[in-house]
């Protein structure tokens, strides 16, 4: 059975498959040097949980190139990835954790904290 | 020499530390967490620039670096505050100001969605640039004093939603934050 739009996306930001899946779903991302292009037709957007942003950051941790690819493209997908972490527990230690991984930067305590506890409770 | 000046005499409800927001006496600038061109860092932004920098903020922060280098006393608002900035939209310490800027930009639905998940990815510490061209493209530039740097992420959203540009990121050092997502 075809994935779901949406539940493809989402299970990139879960880190369970890997961003280049969404070409399936009609979502195009080309890279050019520092330019990123998006092309999302369908506009398809995903919302993302503090949750699953929690697993990603988990699931991604022992994989830095990975993680600083995932946390990347969950901070420049916003033409198909809604993340809702505003006013969420937890929600701005991922905020600064995924500009932090984003950059290379090793995470600071409360990012890592929060991403174990969320994903522990799910 | 009066020392309030620009701050409208109004140093209470004005600030105005590098005298580039109005003549004296015409137009403070305003506290409300929006940035006319003034209220970046300049230590931040001198401690990481040069790679990366290139559209609105670059602009932007580049007028302010312009103006602070100058004599303060014999800088024009008219000068700093071009046509251009002013139909960029500005710089936004918060979401909500970016927010409130935004709404009243005149979007599509769709694209004012496109660009309010863009800022939704600005943190506490982060600086929000909002412009649009003729095209009626929409850029969203978010400015963030990282521990190696400054990071920059610019998403130029269509009209229609469907398309986004990204151009981001260096720190410091001028490494390219970007990553080819190929795997």
């Amino acid at each position: 059975m075809r994935d779901q739009p949406e539940e493809m996306v989402r299970a990139c930001i879960r880190g369970t498959r890997p961003w280049a899946d969404l070409r399936a779903v009609g979502i195009e991302l080309k890279t050019t040097g520092s330019i990123l292009n998006v092309e999302n037709p369908h506009n398809v957007v995903a919302t993302a949980t503090p949750t699953d942003v929690a697993e990603g950051f988990v699931r991604l941790a022992s994989d830095p190139d990975r993680l600083r690819e995932w946390a990347s493209m969950l901070l420049e997908g916003s033409s198909f990835i809604d993340l809702k972490l505003e006013g969420q527990a937890y929600g701005e230690a991922l905020l600064n954790g995924l500009w932090e991984a984003s950059a290379g930067e090793p995470l600071r305590e409360s990012a890592v904290l929060a991403a174990r506890e969320l994903f522990s409770l799910s | 020499m009066n020392l309030y000046a620009y701050a409208g005499n109004n140093p209470v409800s004005f600030s105005d530390p590098f005298g580039l927001c109005g003549h004296p006496g015409e137009r403070p600038c305003p506290d409300d967490g929006r940035i006319v061109s003034t209220a970046v860092d300049p230590t931040v932004f001198l401690g990481g620039i040069v790679g990366g920098l290139r559209d609105l903020g670059a602009r932007l922060l580049g007028r302010a670096v312009a103006g602070i280098a100058a004599d303060a006393a014999e800088v024009s608002a008219a000068e700093v505050l071009t046509t251009e900035a002013v139909e960029a939209g500005g710089s936004y310490t918060t979401k909500a100001a970016a927010r409130t800027a935004l709404g009243e930009m005149g979007l599509s639905d769709v694209q004012s969605t496109a660009v309010n998940r863009a800022i939704g990815r600005a943190t506490a510490n982060t600086t929000i640039g909002l412009a649009r061209d003729e095209a009626g493209n929409v850029t969203v530039s978010l400015t963030r004093a990282g521990r190696n740097g400054v990071q920059v992420i610019e998403s130029m959203v269509s009209p229609d939603g469907s398309k986004t540009v990204v151009q981001k990121a260096y720190d410091a050092a001028g490494n390219l934050v970007h990553l080819d997502p190929k795997s």
